[in-house]
């Protein structure tokens, strides 16, 4: 081919609302935005959950972002994983942070190559709560899957997941930040 | 070689306009409307990225009722330089305020559509819903970022954490040639 693939740089703050999985903006529960979240349970102590996206242009990862909830208990885990489910890089198991704030986890600078990802969150406690989006599965699972593991805090490596079988797969606002200043 | 051409995703040097409000779809659930500016020479920066090439050609804002006031608006790459301004312009109250650029070649990238008022004159823009500190989280997590002392919008400018929710209207008309 003579001409170079073209490239698209990740958003500022990428998120399963905004990401892109494969060559289109996919964008989970089908319409769930970011300003339409609302505080909820972790829905299973020591479950993850991992969302696929897709990079297609180099990207240096900063931090990780948790938005917790309403309610605070236990700890939390945000990792992104390759496509192979081996973990690349996360927080680690981190106490949860301030009520209804995005909390900043820190992480070694990470540059990901163009290639498909999973970002992965997890916490200890379903008293704990961030901020999610949970329509009937059939909307979600045919739109953009969601995968699960149970048992997975903090974040495994490799990870096993499946298609998450809740009747309300849960999209959380975990997300990772490819811009230095949040 | 593939027998299909690649995918190509909506293309704003081809569709002309991108905007704030373009690149914050999902922020907030009501509509944009004229409110009060965040304080007096802040600079509010909202990322967006440009998949090809593209000429600026034009850049704009909308201005709430109230009359008096200039706002300044441009874009920034992703370094915090300024790549072309519209320089101080006066608001319109009620109206939208569109001014022709130099015509300024960018390549694919992130950036940032920045906009700096010299009051606190209404500007169209968006104040995510929730209760504090929700709405300021939302504006954090599309990315957006703000500076001080920046009125008129300065050559270059170190972005900093959000403070205020408020994401303003910012519109730039990009072609490709």
């Amino acid at each position: 081919m003579d001409f170079p693939t073209q490239r698209q740089p990740p958003p500022a703050i990428l998120t399963p609302f905004n990401a892109t999985v494969g060559n289109y903006r996919n964008t989970y529960s089908t319409g769930a935005v970011i300003g339409g979240l609302s505080s909820g349970a972790w829905p299973v102590t020591n479950k993850a959950y991992y969302y696929p996206f897709t990079l297609h242009d180099w990207a240096i990862a900063y931090q990780l972002l948790f938005w917790v909830g309403a309610a605070v208990d236990g700890n939390v885990d945000v990792g992104i994983y390759d496509s192979q489910l081996n973990k690349i890089v996360s927080a680690g198991s981190t106490a949860m942070g301030t009520a209804n704030t995005v909390q900043e986890l820190n992480i070694t600078d990470t540059e990901l190559p163009p290639g498909d990802y999973f970002l992965a969150g997890a916490c200890s406690s379903s008293s704990g709560t961030t901020f999610s989006s949970a329509p009937a599965d059939e909307v979600v699972q045919s739109s953009a899957p969601v995968y699960e593991q149970a048992s997975a805090f903090p974040l495994p490596s490799p990870a096993t997941p499946v298609p998450c079988t809740d009747a309300n797969p849960p999209t959380v606002a975990i997300g990772i930040q490819f811009v230095p200043t949040f | 070689m593939s027998d299909w051409p690649p995918h190509r995703s909506a293309d704003p040097a081809d569709a002309g306009w991108i905007s704030t409000l373009t690149a914050l779809n999902g922020l907030s659930s009501t509509l944009p409307a004229g409110l009060a500016w965040q304080g007096a020479n802040v600079a509010v920066f909202v990322p967006i990225t440009v998949p090809r090439p593209a000429y600026i050609r034009k850049l704009s804002f909308g201005c709430g009722t109230g009359a008096g006031g200039n706002a300044d608006v441009g874009i920034y790459d992703r370094f915090g330089n300024r790549l072309i301004s519209t320089g101080a312009t006066a608001r319109a109250a009620g109206s939208e305020v569109i001014v022709n650029v130099t015509d300024t070649l960018i390549g694919v990238g992130r950036y940032y559509l920045a906009l700096s008022s010299d009051g606190t004159a209404s500007i169209v823009s968006v104040n995510p819903t929730g209760s504090s500190p929700v709405p300021l989280q939302k504006a954090r997590l599309y990315g957006t970022l703000q500076a001080a002392s920046c009125y008129p919008l300065p050559t270059s400018a170190t972005m900093v954490a959000r403070t205020v929710a408020g994401v303003p209207m910012i519109g730039a008309l990009l072609r490709a040639q």
